[in-house]
């Protein structure tokens, strides 16, 4: 069933200042995107050895669904793929159905479509934004070392 | 002459749960970060609440560490916001 538009861009911008206020608080800058793009959440991302990186949280279909999390061409926010992806030590990297790459927690969009986990049953509050955020930072912060560009 | 850096030792902080639920705590900055940890896993969570061991208390983006540090050698003051989340997330596999 194709998701409302307005109630999704509704429903983001209800939880959206919770969302900022988690962010600024783990120290993140939350981003979101313009026109086409308002149904996008970005975080900026310098790693340690000072490559850029993006992440961009798509919130089509929120809150039905949870938000996609996939690292983005800084320069492209529509090209995704393992090259835009910063590695880390203690993170393993599932593909989807698509190729896609996942990272597998409940919360994020990727991990309720693969089919080991499709069946499982999650409120909807394990993919509001302020605790996507927090994955996020879980991501960026939590999951051992930075080990580089690419190679997910 | 009057010290006043101690004036002043009780302070509101904003503690934000994972899922982005927020209260206000009030805290003497002389006490150590662990008992703010769980005057703010009461604060969002209810009595009894979870076990602070396995909870970080993130300030700025950074998780403190140690915990018997006081919320003023943490730098938290007045109005800070400090976020709470488990150590440990739920992990899949294909």
């Amino acid at each position: 069933m194709p998701h409302d538009l307005d109630l999704t861009l509704d429903l983001i911008a209800e939880d959206l200042p919770a969302a900022e206020r988690q962010a600024r608080s783990l120290g993140l800058a939350l981003e979101r995107g313009d026109g086409i793009h308002a149904i996008d959440l970005y975080i900026p991302y310098t790693a340690p050895d000072d490559v850029r990186y993006l992440i961009r949280l798509r919130c089509d279909g929120y809150d039905e669904q949870a938000p996609s999390f996939q690292f983005v061409n800084p320069a492209n926010l529509e090209e995704t793929g393992p090259q835009w992806w910063a590695r880390m030590a203690n993170i393993s990297y599932p593909r989807g159905d698509h190729g896609e790459v996942v990272y597998c927690t409940p919360g994020i969009r990727e991990y309720h479509q693969l089919s080991s986990h499709r069946q499982e049953a999650h409120p909807k509050s394990t993919w509001k934004l302020a605790r996507v955020v927090a994955l996020v930072w879980q991501y960026l912060y939590h999951s051992g070392l930075y080990v580089g560009r690419g190679g997910v | 002459m009057v010290d006043t850096t101690n004036a002043h030792p009780l302070i509101a902080v904003l503690v934000i749960g994972q899922e982005g639920d927020e209260k206000t705590v009030t805290v003497n900055t002389h006490q150590k970060c662990e008992q703010l940890l769980r005057e703010g896993l009461h604060a969002l969570y209810g009595t009894p609440g979870p076990n602070p061991d396995e909870y970080d208390l993130v300030f700025n983006g950074t998780v403190v560490e140690p915990l018997s540090k006081t919320i003023a050698e943490a730098g938290i003051a007045e109005h800070s916001s400090v976020s709470i989340l488990p150590k440990t997330i739920s992990r899949g596999s294909r």
